[in-house]
Formats: structure tokens, sequence, C-alpha cells
């Protein structure tokens, strides 16, 4: 028995792999216990190679684990293409049909035990039979998932779908779950789920969009791109049913401008896009700077650089989005670290944009935005917009009046006596262009001061544990450094996690005061060139003892890996 | 000679892909490079057919080609064309593949340029209605009413209106060869792609193509949509060369929207006044074409 285990569903594109996966997921949490899926899958909209990788847990998770204690292919066509990302270990089980020929060399080499189980054979003997769902029961029986969660589950899914296919589907789950009996063991879950307490079923990228709404958002202007286009799909009917607006533009240029018009007509806005999309924002982000236009731009970042790995997940955006803006432009960057935190993360970030007057990106990837996660309730949080505007006919009205704070009232268009021009231009406190010396230089400390100067409070990043190492992180290789250091902990080994959420501003005192007694230091991400890594080292005193672990996608980073770190360390 | 389906070439240029069952874009590909030949250089943005033409190990193309960024296929095929100018190559295509959302929405600034340049080049978009690669997003091409992921209940952003007129952008760019054409009329379709590679100057070809994946339609549907989508009228063939538009076919009456509209899901939320509508629009633009068939070819 184990806190955990682990399932990957695989095969060609329509085999069934990923309704599979959701429905193992759905049962689980129908079962009491926590989960979390990932996909992987080819560029093409059908047809390629699919994964429904699969964590059932008894305890909160946010990282797969290093390895599948279960396998099953519905076919091993276009295996070799994502084998490594299948790490199996000798004691893992790979249930394969016969009738698909033998185990390829590319999962043979892992030394895993093979059971023989006749899916397509079983389902054929059941009229409108598929071999999903006989896949499906065996797993649930061999994993100690009640056979009745998974029945519930089905009935709800396939309500609509009429009796003869859900009398199809149970039987298959049936005959699956029978066929199991005859097969080798494998880990079983704990028979006791952790607690009944109300639970949710997202995925980072729909936590995203409630973020925003929470956050007031009422305006979203955005182009579809492959791993953010659910962030706006989610958006679209819930901005409808909440007095809200998305207009779905023509390209990337178009979807950033027309945030900026939303944003200055004086409506909390936000666009979402991947990489290939930032790219061409930049541009309209450094006006949003320059004329102090709040606004949020979610990238839900995917191997790059140009077309890259639409599919699969890179913490490769790190740069453009710190430093993509020409001119001197600080904003902000917020960094979710997992799915869950996608709605806490673009929430303050709405927050953030309109209390500071400045974009603010989000930089979530597809690991999270695409990942499905069955989690407890997260805990609500007031963050909301709140722009500061100025009284009406307020005499000699200045828009990029210095102040204090560094952000000056903007006015909605349309408010008397308030009339400004909003401008790309280098402008003096009254918003005229200038390019006088003492102007350009005043304007830059108003913008890079109020970013300074804000209380960003403890969410500047998530600190865990204690001791003389710490493990810097960032976004979604956080789930695996959690769950290395709690494994660590348990073996004697003590670390401190720091998990940077706010990547812009910096903020090095916090930093200096987290680092306080540590020795060594450990960074984690997942990007070939160390993006995080120089990040740091440009901008944070780090200890002497610094070692890396970094790897581009799409593979993601495992516990273990962190945890063979911390222990050569000890 | 005049390419007829009697004398196509056998051999393929695409061929092999992993495109859905009944996909319309890649008859498209795959029927001009029958007609254009192996000296074609071929530029396709990230969409549907470049993400099909390429899994390794399975090399679709036969052809040398780039994939541009989505906003450029119209300025790589020009850059393209400048090489191919300055080489003093006369016996090669310069050919772009572009998808609906590709051209009439992120890629136009970038076509426009490089027809206002007269580059000689061969602009084909295949048109799905929608951004299908990325999951049947709603696109600048989408139909009145059609249901996508961005617009689940049906895309009506107003009253009924017709599409975004892609020929006739071209043709007010002054281009000398500017047609539409469909998958359904496969001989008119030849024959324009052979035109177009006659031209010295841009030409663009404007193609109705079927998506059985993001329409909801059966894969076997796809060339009776494409007949039946000009004999309802929806989809003019109309070609506009040296000045003047013509008609390819100008059918007396239209056959009703209903059947044709029945065979994809897609329009599963059209209520029977939204379809009379639909056909009233229909009629209006059939008047306006005509006007312009007048117009142009009396000047």
């Amino acid at each position: 028995m184990s806190y955990s285990i682990s399932v990957a569903l695989t095969g060609s594109g329509g085999a069934g792999a990923m309704t599979a996966g959701q429905i193992l997921l759905d049962s689980a949490a129908q079962a009491g216990f926590y989960g979390l899926m990932t996909r992987s899958m080819g560029p093409q909209i059908r047809g390629g190679e699919a994964a429904a990788l699969v964590r059932i847990s008894s305890v909160p998770i946010s990282s797969l684990d290093d390895h599948y204690d279960l396998l099953v292919p519905f076919d091993w066509g276009n295996i070799n293409r994502f084998s490594a990302e299948l790490p199996l270990s000798s004691s893992s089980l790979i249930l394969a049909d016969p009738e698909q020929g033998d185990v390829p060399p590319s999962i043979a080499g892992y030394g895993a035990r093979v059971a023989a189980l006749p899916l397509k054979a079983l389902a054929g003997a059941i009229p409108g039979g598929r071999a999903n769902m006989v896949g499906l029961g065996a797993v649930a029986t061999l994993i100690g998932l009640p056979i009745a969660s998974v029945i519930a589950v089905l009935t709800k899914q396939l309500a609509r779908k009429g009796e003869e296919v859900l009398a199809a589907s149970t039987a298959c789950l049936e005959a699956g779950a029978q066929a199991a009996a005859g097969l080798p063991s494998v880990t079983k879950l704990p028979s006791q789920p952790h607690g009944e307490a109300l639970r949710w079923n997202i995925s980072g990228n729909e936590a995203a969009g409630l973020g925003a709404l929470r956050g007031g958002i009422k305006f979203v202007a955005a182009y579809p791109i492959t791993p953010a286009t659910e962030v706006l799909e989610w958006l679209a009917p819930a901005l409808e049913k909440t007095g809200g607006a998305l207009v779905q533009a023509e390209d990337e240029l178009a979807s950033i401008n027309m945030v900026i018009g939303g944003s200055f007509a004086g409506l909390p806005s936000l666009t979402a896009t991947s990489g290939p999309g930032l790219s061409l924002m930049t541009e309209s982000i450094g006006l949003a700077v320059a004329s102090e236009t709040p606004l949020v731009v979610i990238d839900v970042m995917r191997g790059g650089p140009s077309t890259g790995i639409p599919t699969k997940s890179e913490q490769s955006d790190l740069n453009i989005a710190v430093y993509g803006l020409h001119g001197d432009a600080p904003h902000v960057v917020v960094a979710p670290n997992s799915a869950t935190d996608c709605l806490f993360a673009t929430q303050w970030s709405v927050h953030l944009a309109e209390a500071l007057q400045t974009p603010a990106i989000v930089l979530s990837d597809q690991a999270m935005g695409q990942s499905r996660v069955v989690i407890d309730k997260p805990a609500e949080n007031g963050f909301v917009a709140q722009r500061l505007v100025p009284e009406a006919d307020a005499p000699g009205y200045q828009r990029y009046a210095l102040t204090n704070s560094g952000v000056s009232p903007m006015a909605i268009p349309g408010m008397a006596g308030n009339n400004y021009v909003a401008d790309g231009l280098e402008h003096n406190e009254r918003g005229t262009p200038s390019s006088q010396a003492s102007d350009h230089l005043a304007q830059l400390d108003k913008r890079a001061g109020k970013l300074d100067a804000f209380d960003y409070g403890e969410h500047w990043a998530d600190i865990e544990g204690d001791g003389e190492i710490a493990v810097i992180t960032w976004g979604s290789v956080t789930g695996p450094v959690r769950e290395a250091i709690g494994r660590a902990r348990a073996k004697g080994i003590k670390a401190k996690m720091i998990s940077l959420r706010l990547i812009l501003p910096t903020r090095p005192a916090q930093m200096q005061e987290a680092l306080k007694g540590v020795k060594k230091v450990l960074v984690v991400e997942q990007s070939h060139s160390q993006q995080f890594h120089k990040f740091l080292r440009g901008h944070y005193d780090l200890p002497g003892d610094v070692l890396v672990v970094s790897r581009p996608g799409p593979l993601p980073i495992r516990p273990a890996e962190i945890e063979t770190r911390l222990a050569a360390w000890k | 000679m005049t390419i007829s389906l009697k004398n196509l070439s056998a051999e393929e240029y695409f061929l092999g892909h992993k495109a859905c069952g009944g996909c319309g874009g890649s008859l498209v590909v795959r029927w001009t490079l029958k007609v254009l030949g192996e000296r074609s250089y071929v530029v396709m943005p990230a969409g549907c057919m470049s993400a099909v033409g390429f899994i390794y190990p399975q090399m679709a193309l036969g052809v040398n080609a780039m994939i541009s960024p989505f906003a450029a296929t119209g300025a790589v095929l020009s850059g393209i064309a400048a090489a191919v100018r300055a080489k003093g190559l006369r016996d090669v295509h310069v050919v772009g593949f572009a998808g609906d959302g590709g051209t009439a929405d992120i890629g136009l600034q970038s076509l426009s340029g490089a027809f206002d340049r007269k580059e000689r080049i061969i602009y084909i978009c295949y048109d799905n209605e929608a951004y299908m690669n990325t999951g049947i997003q709603r696109s600048g091409a989408t139909p009145w009413g059609a249901r996508t992921t961005t617009s689940p209940g049906g895309f009506r952003p107003s009253s009924p209106a017709p599409k975004k007129d892609l020929v006739r952008i071209a043709a007010a760019h002054g281009v000398p060869f500017a047609a539409t054409a469909s998958v359904g009329y496969p001989t008119d379709f030849l024959r324009k792609v052979e035109i177009a590679g006659s031209i010295d100057g841009p030409s663009f070809l404007h193609v109705y193509a079927p998506c059985p994946t993001g329409w909801a339609c059966e894969s076997d549907a796809t060339i009776r949509l494409g007949k039946s989508v000009v004999d309802t009228g929806l989809w003019p063939l109309v070609e506009w060369r040296d000045g003047a538009a013509r008609l390819n076919r100008d059918p007396e009456a239209f056959v009703p929207l209903a059947d044709y509209l029945a065979m994809q899901g897609r329009f599963k939320t059209l209520r029977p006044e939204e379809i009379s509508a639909m056909e009233r629009v229909r009629d209006g633009a059939w008047k306006s074409l005509r006007a312009w068939v007048r117009e142009s070819s009396a000047g």
C-alpha cells in the first residue's frame, strides 16, 4: 500500500485513452481521493499519439510520480514517440493486449512485469463494447478503486447517450474487472480515502479563468493558441453570465490592443496566449507600461522557440516575460506554481495590474494549464480590481502626476474635466509628449518606483520547511520539488523550499531574509539555458554553494531526481 | 495543355499525411501540387496542413517547404519570390497554403503586402471555416450560425451576414487573378490552379474545404458538401482575371439551404426563421456579385 498510485493509459488518437483517463480521475474523486491527470499528445488535433497520465492519492498532490505503477496501452502505435515520458520500474505492470503484438523494445527496456489482457477480444464480445472501458475496469480493480465509483461516474456522463451505451460500457467495465482477478497484483490504494470534504475537479486553465473572473475581469480579447485556448473556452460563457464580454480577435496584435482599449475605457481586461502570441504582443505591452494602462496577459508556456512543441510544457518564456520589452519597462510577472495556484495567481495579478496601473504577465505552463486536478476547495482570497480614479472636475487634473506611491489617478474617458491622452510617447505629468531629460527620468522613476514601493505581502513566494539547504524554484516544477523535500524530510534530510511567485518586481530583501542560515542552494527549473538560474544570479545574492537541475521540456522533472541531489548533499 | 481529371499527374506530392478522414484541406494541397509539379516552393503557416504533413517519420510533402509564423505566409512567399527573381528562375512556382484563419484574420496584412508588391506568388486559402488545428475556434471566415468552441451556441454576432469576401478583397488590390473554388468541383479547381501557375504576378484562390472533425459531418460527405454549397448559392464559383469578374456557374435558382445545413452538426442550433434569413442574405449577396460582374466586364 502506498499513498498514491500512478496509471498511464496510452493509445493512438481515437483509442479512448483520454476518455478512460478522465473517467478514472473522476471516479477516484467520487471515491474520495485526490488526483492529477496530465495529458501527453502530439501536435495534431486528431489521430496522433495520446497518453492520459493519472495519479491518484490519499493526500493532496501537485506532481507526477517517478514512475507508473500500471501501463495500459490500447495499442502500441506511435508508442516510441513518448516512451521516454512513461518511466516504469521493475515492480510496474504492463497490461498488454496480445492482439496488439509484442511489447516494443522502448517499453520492454524498463524491465517491468507484463501481463496479457485481451482488451479488444473482451470488448468485441460485448455489443457496442470498447477496449478502453475494459481496460478501465481492469485498472480500477487492480488498484482497489471500487467499481461502483466508476459506474456512478459513467452513469452521470453517459446519461444523455441512452441506456444501451451505458449498459455496454458497464458490461465492459465488469468484464475488465473479472479479467483483473487473474492478473498479477500491483500496489493498491489505501482503503480509507482522505475525508469527505467538498472537492474541486478543475484544470489549471479553468482555474486561471476563474481567478480572472473573481479578480474582476470584465473584458477578454484573445486569439486561439495551444495550450491556452481552454482559458478562453472557459471564460466565454462565464463572462456572458457575469456581465462581461469575450471577443475573439483576428490575431494577437489585435487581442492585446483590444485589451488596452478596454482597459483605457475603464474595464479590467485580460488576454491569454502562449509563447508565439506573447512575442507578437510585446510592443503593445510596452505601450501599456508607458501609458500606465492596467492589463493582464496569461502566457501558458509550451516548448519553444517558434512553433516548438505546442502540446507540451517548458519553462522557457521566462526571459521574454521578464526582458522582452524594449526600453526600461518595469512591469509585473507572476508565476502560479500549480494548477490550483492558477486561480490565486491570476486573481492576484488582476489586483496588482489594476492597483499599480501596469501590465501583469501570468506565466503558467502546459503542465499545469492542461492538467486536471482533484483538490480541496481553495481558500477564498479577497483580491479584486481596484483602480485609483480621480474625482470628476478635479482642478488641474494631471494623469501622470508624481505621487508618493507612484500611482496617479486614472480618469475614465467621459469624466467631466479629466480629459487626457494616453500615450506611448514619453510625456510629462499632464500627459503631453516630452523629450526632455527631466521628464523622462521623472516618469521612469515613477513607473519603476510604484512597483518597488508596493506591499506584496507574503505572496511573493511560497516558503516551506527549514534547513541549511534551500531549493529555489518556480512554476509547475514546484510540485516535484515539494514532494522531494517531503520525502527527504521523512529520511531526516532537512531542506527549505522557496518557490518564487512574484518574478517581477524582484524582492531582494525578502529573499535575503528567506536565505538566512542557508549554506547550499539547489535551483530547479525546466529550461535548456537555465533561464531561471541566470535570472536569480542577476537579481539575487545566492549563498556560495549553488547547484542547478535544469532540463528542457517536455520531460517533466520527477521528485526522485531532486531527492537524490538532496541526499547526495547531506 | 489543359489539365483535366483524365490527364492529371499520377505523381503524389502530398500523400501519407495524418489528416482526418474526409479532410478537404488535404485535397486542396494534393491536387494543387499535382498541377504545379515538383518545382514548387511551398509555404504553410502553423496550421492543419503543416501539423499533419510533417509528422516523423511520415514526410508527406514531396516538395520543399517552409513553415512560416502564422501571420506571415504572404511575407515569406514574398521573400522566396524575391530570391527566385534574383536567381533568374522562371520554371518554379512559389505557392502558399493557408487556412481561413491564417488568411482572413492574422495573415491578411502580410497577404495584402504581397498583393500590393505584385509578387509572382500563388496563394491558396483552404477554407474550413474555423481554426481547426487548435480545436475548432471561430475564425473571420466562420459562417453565420455555425457552432465552434468559442461560439458554442452558434456564431451570431449580428443579424445574418455573408462571409468576408476574400476574392473581392484580392481583386481590390488589382491582382491579375483571383477566384473561388470548391473541392466539390475539382475540374473547375484544377483549371484555376493551372491559370494561377501561368500568371506573372500574384494569384489568389479561395477554396471551400470541408472539415468533418470541426463541422460534425460524415467524413464521406466532403465532396457532396462541396457541390451542395455551390448549388445552394452559399459559395459562388467566380473568377477575377485582368480586371474583369465572371461567374463560372450562374444558376437561375438555388437549392434551398436546409439539406446542406442539416448535413452538418455545427448548424444544429439554427431555427427555421434564421435559415430563411440566411437565404435572404445569400440572395442579396448574389445581387451584389452579379452587379460586380456586370460592371467590371462592362468597364
